[in-house]
């Protein structure tokens, strides 16, 4: 029994060794990404259903990609929670957190290019709600934007913990 | 037949797919176009060719999740192309989720055990400091006995 404890011990110490520490600003800037993203995905989400494509033609396809925008959300959100939670219990990412992080920047950016041109292409189903409609469209743009800037903050932090690890 | 050819006859945007990692996916989609005309020669079936929406979905998304690489989003893309990209950010964003959550389990994991551990070193701890602590008696009380029967 000592002995398959001391070997539980021996592995723990080799997995913990392959991740890296996070500093105590990665940390609060993961909780603070992670609220806009929470936020950001509700927002999507719970109005999503009142939008539909001006253009006829377009409706089919510009409602399965309101859709997608809406999963892609709420699964970045999902990941930052996850993420947020990781680092509460134990303050360590791994080196293939770190690079999924990276690629969701990108993930970000291009979804700050898709949004605008998406909502441009949208109106409200009921005209009454034309208004609410168009304050939303501006409220997820600016939240959108918040949440690329705080996640590319967020991945060059993380790789300033890795190479302050390096050295 | 190219990528671009390919992806044409599948009703895809071939300007959204740019690079190295698209023409492998064409290859891909080549290779799944064989296997149906194959299939087709040896039933005789009257469509030669019949992939369906979830076999090139299914395509794309391996080849999706396989790379990290994104399409390039003009800003006038119309609705097929937003459709697209929007469908590659989402298979991005589950495979960021997925990582999310094998990091949170293998963190939980390592803190239980740092927990056990401690526990573990704990309770060996007071195990030495009794069998110490009985030797010690056992000592005094030999050493005792010994003087008083001398």
């Amino acid at each position: 029994m000592k002995w398959l404890t001391m070997l539980m011990l021996a592995v723990l110490v080799f997995v913990s060794g392959c991740d890296k520490k996070a500093s105590p600003e990665t940390i609060l800037q993961m909780d603070a990404t992670t609220k806009i993203a929470v936020e950001l995905s509700t927002q999507w989400n719970t109005r999503k259903s009142t939008i539909v494509a001006a253009k006829d033609e377009e409706k089919a396809i510009l409602a399965i990609t309101v859709s997608d925008i809406g999963d892609a959300f709420g699964l970045i959100a999902l990941g930052l929670s996850n993420y947020n939670d990781a680092l509460l219990s134990k303050k360590r990412l791994s080196k293939n957190s770190a690079s999924k992080i990276r690629e969701t920047v990108d993930t970000l950016n291009t979804l700050s290019l898709v949004v605008p041109q998406l909502l441009a292409k949208m109106k409200a189903v009921d005209s009454a709600d034309d208004d609410a409609v168009a304050i939303w469209k501006e409220l997820v743009k600016t939240n959108l934007g918040q949440l690329t800037a705080a996640f590319a903050r967020l991945d060059e932090l993380v790789k300033a913990d890795l190479a302050v690890e390096k050295k | 037949m190219d990528t671009k050819e390919i992806l044409a006859a599948m009703d895809l945007n071939e300007n959204l797919f740019t690079g190295e990692h698209w023409e492998r996916v064409g290859k891909d989609m080549l290779k799944a176009l064989q296997i149906s005309a194959e299939a087709f020669v040896k039933t005789n079936m009257p469509i030669a060719v019949n992939l369906t929406d979830d076999e090139v979905k299914g395509l794309l998304y391996a080849a999706v999740i396989s790379s990290p690489e994104l399409p390039v989003v003009p800003a006038n893309a119309d609705a097929e192309m937003l459709a697209m990209a929007a469908y590659i950010c989402k298979v991005r964003a589950q495979g960021f989720a997925l990582m999310s959550e094998a990091q949170k389990q293998k963190n939980a994991s390592i803190a239980l055990l740092e927990k056990n551990a401690k526990e573990f070193a704990v309770n060996l701890g007071g195990v030495l400091l009794n069998v110490a602590f009985g030797a010690l008696a056992t000592g005094v009380t030999k050493a005792a006995i010994g003087a008083v029967t001398q």
